[in-house]
């Protein structure tokens, strides 16, 4: 059986389903180092050491 | 046979594998809520029967230790959700319903959605093993909060950690393929505001999953660090356990864990929620003979709800002390989200008037699901708001909210859906007495087990306690109600025998059923039953209306399928 659309393009979205799934494959991807980066973010934010807020206007 | 019953890439299979694997957890995630619920109607006596059999460690003498306590509590809810209700809701009526409704021949990737079940089956095992390692399996409650769950001993937690990320994979998967396929395979004619609603729930819950659940994929990498390697991601400096500092290097943030694990809880509620709609939707309109009432706005609501429940989450964490300006923010964003709710739950109870209603098993179980679902949204208000949400929080009220969703809610609705597409899939009817008996002590049993929760929670009694509470003066008045619920969780537990048997003698049973017993619109009943093994159409089919044209005016009979074309439509 033969499942439409895998190698040619669908004329009214514009895309193959392979091209499509990994679209959106790597948008989950985003959100997974998002998750990573930020909690980065906040984990050298709060760590001592962390530059403060206002540390460049104190020199 | 190997390759056709378990390996098979066919789209019905693996949603029957799903199906199938889905009802099983959801039985064993009962089983341990029934061992819990034993324990709270009389706590400290030995479990009758099977006490003998849960192993010395876990429950000496046959009475329950207060580790093995917290375990069931932490392996209810994670068996229930993403073993249990999510893989039945997502995997077993997305995979096997959705190609057949916007007419496809399989999912546009059907070796990945052979993958996504065997990932699922991988994780629910790894679940189930951990009952049997030394220190059993995780007890920090089915949301892992940290640092507790980062210093726990023994294995079980770690194995939790593994089992999510498989079931994470094995989502993402699935939800990449379920979106490729609703936008790439629907059959000609089948335009955006021809599909189904059921199609539409499915194609907002798979973009939820795709996008929440790395936020727990990251989480359960960092906790699992934290637990293997040494690391203090959620550890902060400074913590003192058993009247010892701990050695860790800290500075990690304790509240990062919330932060990331409700980012996918909230969505993940919401997982449980739409393919519910879904299914009422389908079932709603086949039994009333009337098209669905305000099918665009239903559609609009279900995208502003999808797209709003990304931004709720610490809605769960008023308590933590996280500031009064974010508490704001997310009360507010909390309040705005019941908009779409309402919007759709009031369109599914305005589609009731005026109808010629059936009252067949299915149409009883999504009918309950209206008040059920309603009383579980209205008692989730004061939950959001932080205010009313100090006192109630962690209490059994908080418990009796969320089981009036899940259980006479999505559950009522699943088990509508197995009623109504039963026939599909085996080409037998299921036997209406054992349904409705099911369905009268399934909705007689919840109540009595749920509305209780809510009377003890506003009373005080905080939820997860060994004893039920028994040790505090504040809940005396309301500890006898632990008798009647846990009575009616052993009742519910019986009742659900006619389900099973009901399953198993309609596999054989001789009554037939038609390609289109309910005389429903939608594609799927345009198959042959059951429909073709590879390609579910006999010809390709052409969609020429939208999904509920019930009772047309002029029309040769009271439903007018959507693939059925102009001419034969009048004749």
């Amino acid at each position: 059986m033969e499942i439409p659309y895998t190698t040619e393009v669908r004329p009214d979205t514009g895309v193959t389903s392979p091209k499509l799934g990994i679209w959106l494959f790597l948008a989950s991807e985003v959100m997974l180092f998002g998750s990573l980066f930020s909690s980065y973010a906040l984990l050298r934010g709060g760590a001592p050491g962390a530059p403060e807020s206002d540390s460049a206007h104190r020199r | 046979m190997l390759r056709k019953y378990f390996f098979s890439t066919d789209h019905k299979v693996i949603g029957l594998q799903y199906g199938l694997t889905s009802l099983f957890f959801l039985l064993v995630g009962f089983s341990l809520v029934v061992l819990i619920r034993w324990q709270l109607a009389y706590p400290g006596q030995p479990v009758p029967l099977i006490g003998g059999l849960l192993g010395e460690e876990n429950a000496p003498g046959g009475i329950l230790s207060a580790e093995f306590y917290n375990q069931l509590g932490a392996m209810h809810g994670t068996i229930m959700v993403f073993l249990g209700v999510v893989p039945l809701a997502v995997g077993a009526f997305g995979n096997y319903i959705v190609p057949l409704q916007i007419g496809a021949p399989d999912m546009s990737f059907p070796r990945l959605n052979l993958a996504s079940y065997w990932f699922y089956a991988a994780g629910g095992l790894v679940m189930l093993a951990s009952f049997l390692v030394p220190g059993g399996a995780a007890n920090n409650g089915w949301t892992s909060y940290a640092p507790l769950s980062d210093l726990a001993p023994g294995h079980g937690q770690t194995m939790w950690l593994v089992g999510m990320l498989l079931l994470i994979f094995s989502s993402l998967l699935g939800a990449m393929n379920f979106i490729t396929t609703i936008v790439q395979l629907r059959a000609p004619g089948l335009t955006w505001f021809r599909l189904p609603f059921f199609v539409w729930s499915q194609l907002v819950t798979s973009f939820l999953l795709l996008l929440a659940f790395p936020a727990l994929q990251a989480a359960a990498i960092l906790q699992g660090m934290d637990r293997v390697a040494g690391t203090s991601f959620f550890l902060p400096s400074g913590l003192v356990v058993s009247g010892q500092p701990l050695d860790v290097a800290g500075d990690g943030n304790a509240l990062l864990w919330q932060h990331l694990f409700w980012f996918l809880g909230h969505p993940e509620v919401y997982v449980l929620v739409l393919p519910a709609m879904g299914i009422v939707a389908e079932i709603l309109t086949t039994n009333t003979r009337k098209p669905l009432w305000g099918y665009r706005l239903m559609v609009y609501s279900v995208f502003v709800l999808g797209f709003l429940s990304f931004t709720v989450w610490a809605h769960h964490m008023f308590l933590t002390g996280m500031g009064t300006t974010i508490s704001a923010f997310f009360q507010a964003t909390t309040m705005i989200i019941s908009i779409p709710s309402v919007i759709i739950l009031s369109s599914l109870i305005l589609s009731l008037y005026g109808g010629s209603i059936r009252f067949n098993t299915p149409m009883l179980f999504a009918l309950a699901f209206l008040p059920m679902f309603g009383l579980g949204g209205l008692t989730g208000l004061p939950l959001g708001l932080a205010a009313t949400d100090i006192p109630l929080h962690d209490t059994n009220y908080v418990v009796g909210h969320f089981h009036y969703l899940v259980a006479p809610g999505t559950i009522f609705a699943l088990f509508a859906g197995i009623y109504h597409w039963f026939p599909k899939a085996t080409g037998r009817m299921m036997n209406e007495t054992l349904g409705r008996i099911h369905f009268v002590g399934s909705l007689v049993a919840m109540n009595i087990i749920f509305f209780p929760m809510l009377m003890q929670g506003l009373a005080g009694v905080n939820r997860r306690l060994w004893d039920g509470g028994a040790i505090y003066t504040h809940a005396q008045p309301v500890l006898f109600l632990n008798i009647p619920m846990s009575y009616a969780a052993f009742a519910l537990a019986f009742v659900q025998i006619f389900f099973i048997v009901n399953l198993a003698i309609s596999v054989r049973s001789r009554r037939m059923a038609a390609d289109n017993p309910w005389e429903a619109t939608t594609l799927e009943w345009a198959t042959p039953t059951p429909p073709l093994a590879h390609g579910n159409f006999a010809q390709p089919p052409r969609a020429f209306r939208g999904p509920y044209e019930y009772s047309v005016p002029d029309a040769a009979a009271d439903f007018i399928p959507q693939h059925v074309g102009e001419e034969r439509a009048r004749a």
